[in-house]
């Protein structure tokens, strides 16, 4: 039970095409492994290009690794099986307007994962959908809200709201935090942490920003070029890291703990 | 007191769809237009009820009369009467079927196979989807009214060939643009999203894809249904459509042009018809996906 999210030898390429027949290989991830245990915050962090998202992306099933595997409670996540996939592992997008169909209404977009996933009647889902929204700081007018009514932080929080909808045991988040200002950010991470407290899920976030992955993290993943050269508790990757890319990554302010 | 406490404010957010009709609302030509084109459907639908005479029917006593404004008009025939005494306001009522009715049938028919076509080549990929995109391209090339012209050399000169030469020709621009739209579409955040919700890919065509791609049809739509028109009056105006005692409109302007010195008004109303109805559907295809593409913005 130990080793609640496996992560092993995940590969991922991406092809471009170089005229008709040469093909250049762009090797994104190479052969990471790791694991996390249940309730842990992974913060996963790099240089621009050094995979992040591409891990996030994997794990979320949105891309498709060329090889390894995701293993959770040892089970294996099979590629494209988005349906027994989403019941377990969520995320959260950096870009609410973008990720938030423009036709629909909150409501109806949060009604989606229940309809397709439950067993429910629709009064039931629908009770279900308000008392989600009213966890995340929203109110139950919002259900019938467009998303283009709402700011940039009611979106932050409807996109944790379809995050938690189906109480997966972990959800990953790709930057999810980045493009919010700093009070609203501070907001989503305090809500971020009583959700996780409260339910106890796994998260893995990508992060450029050293003060969030400090004030977050249980653990970090140190990526470059696609290759992870280091994974261990913040406290030791913070007073006492190993390479030199991770001091620069962890230590751009100048800020002590 | 009871009731009065009961009474509260209900904000309900207006729907895109409710936007997009607000805003077509707005412009007031864009209104005209929309009632010119229904009062021309009307008239199609109710021919038999609105026409004073059947379309076929010939005078002997009243050959190439003027309309009735004209001291030689008479007001039993208000617009005029052709060469064989035939009441030119009846024709050209019953015409609309032939001028409007057709090329609406073929569009819609087109429609639906292009869309369908285009959708299922948008959520395919690699070899299936650039078959399903590029099986109808040969008629492409060829132009619309060219193809209807060789289909009409080999089966002969009558309805049918002409609906089905227009009919496929439309197809293949329907599947482009739908295709196009959908490739776009289906890598944006929101369809990934929704893929993550672990949605069934009909549900995803459907009800996440489609609505967001409603200008495109639109426009598409509309530029079928003006070319289908047009085409139509076309091959009827050269013969090759429509054949004469039907009152197509091109065949009436066609055959309106032999007396064009004699009696110019039996060119006068098949030829404003067609131009209203042409650009009153451009018109608010033009301003509908003006309309979806603020929406979007």
């Amino acid at each position: 039970m130990n080793n609640h999210l496996h992560i092993h030898n995940l590969t991922k390429y991406y092809v471009k095409q170089l005229g008709w027949l040469k093909q250049q290989r762009i090797c994104a991830l190479d052969a990471i492994s790791f694991t996390v245990k249940q309730g842990e915050t992974i913060a996963v962090i790099g240089e621009t290009g050094s995979g992040k998202s591409t891990l996030i992306k994997l794990i979320a099933g949105i891309e498709t690794p060329h090889a390894g595997t995701i293993t959770l409670n040892g089970l294996q996540l099979k590629p494209y099986d988005y349906a027994s996939r989403c019941c377990h592992i969520r995320m959260i997008f950096q870009d609410g307007l973008a990720s938030l169909d423009p036709q629909r209404t909150i409501g109806q977009q949060l009604l989606e994962p229940l309809w397709f996933n439950t067993r429910w009647t629709v009064t039931e889902q629908r009770e279900y959908v308000l008392n989600t929204l009213q966890k995340v700081g929203l109110l139950p007018e919002h259900f019938d809200f467009y998303p283009h009514m709402l700011a940039s932080g009611q979106l932050a929080r409807v996109s944790i709201a379809r995050a938690i909808l189906l109480n997966p045991q972990v959800i990953v988040a790709d930057e999810a935090l980045g493009a919010l200002d700093p009070s609203i950010r501070a907001q989503i991470i305090n809500l971020l942490i009583d959700l996780k407290e409260e339910m106890g899920v796994t998260l893995v976030f990508a992060s450029h920003s050293p003060e969030i992955v400090r004030h977050l993290a249980d653990k970090i993943l140190v990526l470059h070029h696609g290759k992870m050269i280091e994974f261990d508790t913040t406290t030791t990757l913070i007073t006492n890291p190993q390479q030199s890319l991770t001091r620069s990554l962890l230590h751009t302010g100048n800020l002590t703990i | 007191m009871q009731t009065k406490s009961n009474i509260f404010y209900q904000f309900r957010a207006p729907s895109p769809r409710q936007l997009i009709w607000r805003q077509f609302n707005d412009n007031p030509i864009v209104v005209t237009a929309y009632y010119v084109l229904a009062i021309i459907m009307l008239a199609m639908l109710f021919a038999p009820i609105l026409a004073p005479y059947s379309p076929e029917q010939q005078f002997n006593d009243a050959i190439s009369l003027p309309p009735a404004w004209h001291p030689e008009g008479e007001m039993r025939f208000v617009f005029g009467t052709d060469d064989l005494g035939r009441d030119i306001l009846s024709r050209v009522l019953y015409g609309a079927r032939y001028s409007l009715g057709y090329p609406l049938l073929a569009t819609i028919i087109a429609a639906v196979i292009g869309i369908t076509i285009g959708a299922w080549a948008g959520m395919s990929r690699g070899v299936q989807s650039s078959t399903l995109t590029h099986f109808l391209d040969v008629v492409l090339s060829i132009p619309s009214l060219l193809l209807a012209l060789v289909i009409v050399a080999i089966l002969g000169p009558t309805l049918h060939t002409v609906m089905i030469a227009i009919t496929l020709v439309l197809i293949p621009q329907f599947i482009h643009s739908v295709h196009n739209a959908f490739y776009t579409e289906r890598s944006k955040e929101y369809v990934i999203a929704s893929k993550l919700n672990g949605c069934s890919r009909n549900y995803l065509l459907r009800r996440v894809i489609f609505p967001n791609i409603t200008s495109v049809v639109v426009i598409q739509f509309t530029y079928a249904l003006s070319t289908a028109i047009l085409d139509i009056a076309a091959l009827g105006f050269l013969g090759l459509g429509v054949q004469a005692p039907a009152p197509e409109w091109g065949t009436m302007l066609a055959r309106s042009m032999e007396h064009m010195y004699l009696s110019p008004w039996s060119m006068l109303l098949p030829g404003v018809a067609l131009f209203m109805t042409v650009l009153t559907i451009n018109i608010l295809g033009d301003s509908l996906h003006r309309a979806i593409q603020q929406q979007d913005r």
